[in-house]
């Protein structure tokens, strides 16, 4: 059927075709032209009478992960059920009730966020109040993270390491750049009879970063912990020389309990030793005992990783002041932020703002998911506000 | 079989999977219809065993196309999935025409399409038979970023560009099914240029309309109970790796070839390993033997 109404011509149906279309934009769904054309292309090969069949048609056209697909549905039901009126359409009008696809998944991509809600930003809780290094515990569950998204974590981990990685080593692989490699040009000819087909090229293959990772375990990461702990457990698997120090009040290594094989068991074992991390947060005191008390462990090939909310009850200036001396031995200082992804973000916490200076990347755990994770360094904000 | 250009609405299309006991939903069904008739590549995402590489399979014996599977793993090129030159065979040919042949003509010769290897791309492309060959791009996710760059111009425009050769375009625009288990996200520039539907675990009404397509000599009885436990065992807290369908099927199918007629503990605790593929999530339910395996039967 084509969609001629009644009342209405065709125009008039392409162009609410377009306005819904819109408003899935609006609502934080990246469709394109191409999209959009693909829809149109679509209602005229479907029976524009089949409800189902239509909003079908809308969910393949214009989703493109399980999380779109909610965001168009619902879109779907709000809009249909109105703007469709007076186009002869039998089912427009009606049945508005939100049929939701399945429930929403794992990593949720950042331009398939909606709309922001809450336009003041992300609404934070935080109990304002002293450290105590001694404050009781209410307990840390780490694991429970689905295979399929700790998988995708450390595909993530493994591109941050090959960002990171910028020095030459010893090592050379093939390179369609590199200079000629004659033993390899000969050893490919013997495959031929004898006959060189291609010259193959080598180049020194850039040395694997090593990471030390910083886990903030305080209480204001509570909802966070089991994300941060596969991040750290990523990080940790794909560096061989990696050490991994939570910290709250206190700084305590964890790597050799991250290296158990199960992750079940890495998870049990991390749990019960920084049971005892509910004081607050030190950040600067942490990391300026990193830089003090680990010379050797930070170093040119070194990239440090910060898991942490910024929030401080120590002093904000001391982690610009630990950052800065971490700065000119490591190789990168890496900061990984649950909130930086969230609409309405801004590094507006003390410790997060003197440390911006140092930072040569803020991510979100987002970024860990995303195919192309941003490579800029963070731009420091034009008009610092107070916290 | 049929033509896929012949469909006429989803509806038709469901009904033809369901003949090759194959149960969609509308969404898939008519992500499917629209696939084949406007000429789109299908993407197919959801959990492991929920039936996104048969969906190819199920069409390829519907249509009688020819089923062109590429699977992805890491480090996956061109060469592989494109095409490659017969060095050996050009190499053969040189000699044996240098000291009569023209250069020109002998280069000519051996970059012809004689001497081409045809990776599963460029076969999908010139598919000769009377159907629209079936191109499966299974698991696309395994394979690396620069590898989606490639499959870019095939898919938008069901061509590849061979630089000796030129231009090749598809005879019959091949119905494309490209499946990921999401381990990573996809890149926005290969998404745009598919179709979208998302397949997941199926309600314990549409897993026994399944099994009984599947298994017809699983009684009804039995296999409401069969359900029932993986369904318990999917909403089981702490499992890394839940049971899709296939374990559902591969598990009914080996409780019949024991002779089982009703489950019991015994037997669920022994065949567990057909529905569990993870040791710390068997040792899990082996040393707590939650509820769901207790009441077994």
């Amino acid at each position: 059927m084509t969609p001629e109404g009644p009342a209405e011509p065709r125009a008039t149906f392409l162009g609410r075709l377009g306005a819904f279309c819109t408003l899935v934009r609006n609502r934080g769904v990246a469709v394109g032209i191409g999209s959009e054309t693909d829809l149109g292309a679509a209602v005229l090969v479907i029976d524009l009478l089949d409800r189902r069949a239509f909003r079908s048609a809308c969910l393949a056209t214009l989703a493109k992960s399980p999380e779109e697909l909610e965001v168009v549905a619902e879109a779907f039901e709000e809009f249909w059920g109105t703007a469709g009126r007076g186009l002869g359409l039998p089912w427009t009008g009606a049945g508005t009730t939100v049929v939701r696809p399945a429930r929403a998944r794992t990593h949720r991509p950042a331009h398939a966020a909606r709309a922001p809600r809450n336009p003041e930003g992300p609404s934070i809780t935080v109990a304002f109040g002293t450290w105590s290094a001694t404050a009781p515990s209410s307990g840390h569950g780490l694991g429970g993270r689905p295979e399929r998204e700790l998988r995708s974590v450390r595909e993530g981990a493994r591109r941050l390491r090959s960002l990171v990685a910028t020095l030459p080593g010893r090592r050379h692989g093939r390179s369609p750049r590199g200079t000629v490699d004659v033993r390899d040009t000969l050893r490919g000819g013997l495959r031929h009879g004898g006959e060189w087909m291609e010259f193959r090229r080598q180049r020194p293959r850039l040395r694997r970063g090593e990471f030390v990772v910083m886990w903030d375990v305080s209480g204001s990461m509570r909802e966070h912990e089991s994300q941060c702990f596969a991040l750290a457990h990523a990080l940790a698997a794909v560096s061989r020389g990696a050490r991994v120090f939570a910290f709250s009040t206190n700084l305590t290594e964890v790597t050799s309990e991250l290296r158990r094989h199960s992750y079940r068991r890495a998870a049990a074992d991390v749990g019960a030793l920084i049971d005892r991390a509910d004081g607050g947060t030190r950040i600067g005191q942490s990391l300026t005992e990193l830089a003090e008390h680990s010379r050797g462990l930070v170093r040119d090939r070194s990239t440090v990783v910060l898991l942490s909310d910024g929030w401080d009850l120590g002093e904000p200036e001391r982690t610009g002041e630990a950052l800065a001396q971490l700065e000119r031995r490591a190789h990168a200082i890496v900061w990984v932020n649950p909130y930086a992804r969230r609409p309405g973000f801004e590094p507006r916490v003390g410790a997060l703002q003197s440390a911006l200076p140092y930072l040569d990347l803020l991510w979100g755990p987002e970024d860990f998911l995303r195919a192309h994770p941003p490579r800029t360094p963070p731009r420091l904000p034009t008009a610092p506000a107070p916290v | 079989m049929t033509d896929s250009e012949s469909w006429k609405d989803p509806e038709e299309v469901r009904e033809l999977l369901a003949t090759q006991a194959y149960i969609a939903e509308p969404p898939l069904a008519t992500a499917v219809f629209l696939s084949a008739r406007l000429g789109k590549p299908l993407l197919v995402e959801g959990e492991p065993g929920c039936g996104k590489t048969e969906i190819a399979k199920v069409l390829a014996a519907l249509t009688g196309g020819e089923l062109i599977r590429l699977q992805c793993f890491e480090g996956l090129d061109a060469r592989s999935a494109l095409y490659d030159w017969d060095y050996p065979r050009q190499l053969l040919t040189i000699r044996m025409h240098e000291r009569d042949g023209a250069p020109e003509t002998l280069e000519r010769q051996v970059f012809s399409e004689r001497f081409l290897l045809r990776g599963p791309l460029l076969r999908a492309l010139g598919g000769e038979g009377p159907h629209r060959p079936i191109l499966l791009i299974d698991e696309v996710d395994r394979a690396d970023e620069e590898f989606e760059g490639l499959l870019l111009e095939v898919l938008s425009d069901f061509q590849v560009t061979i630089p000796e050769l030129g231009t090749i375009r598809a005879k019959r625009v091949p119905l494309v099914v490209i499946t990921s288990n999401r381990t990573r996200n996809l890149s926005d520039a290969l998404k745009r240029r598919c179709l979208y539907a998302y397949v997941d675990y199926p309600d314990a009404e549409k897993e026994v309309a399944i099994l009984r397509r599947r298994l017809p000599s699983l009684e009804d009885r039995f296999a409401h109970q069969i359900v029932d436990f993986v369904q318990q065992l999917r909403r089981a807290p702490d499992l890394a790796k839940r049971p899709g369908v296939a374990e559902t099927l591969d598990w009914a199918a080996a409780l019949l070839a024991l002779g089982r007629e009703a489950l019991d503990p015994e037997t669920t605790e022994q065949t567990l390993g057909f529905l569990i593929k993870d040791a710390d999530d068997l040792a899990l339910l082996r040393e707590h033997r939650p509820p769901v395996v207790e009441n077994a039967g």
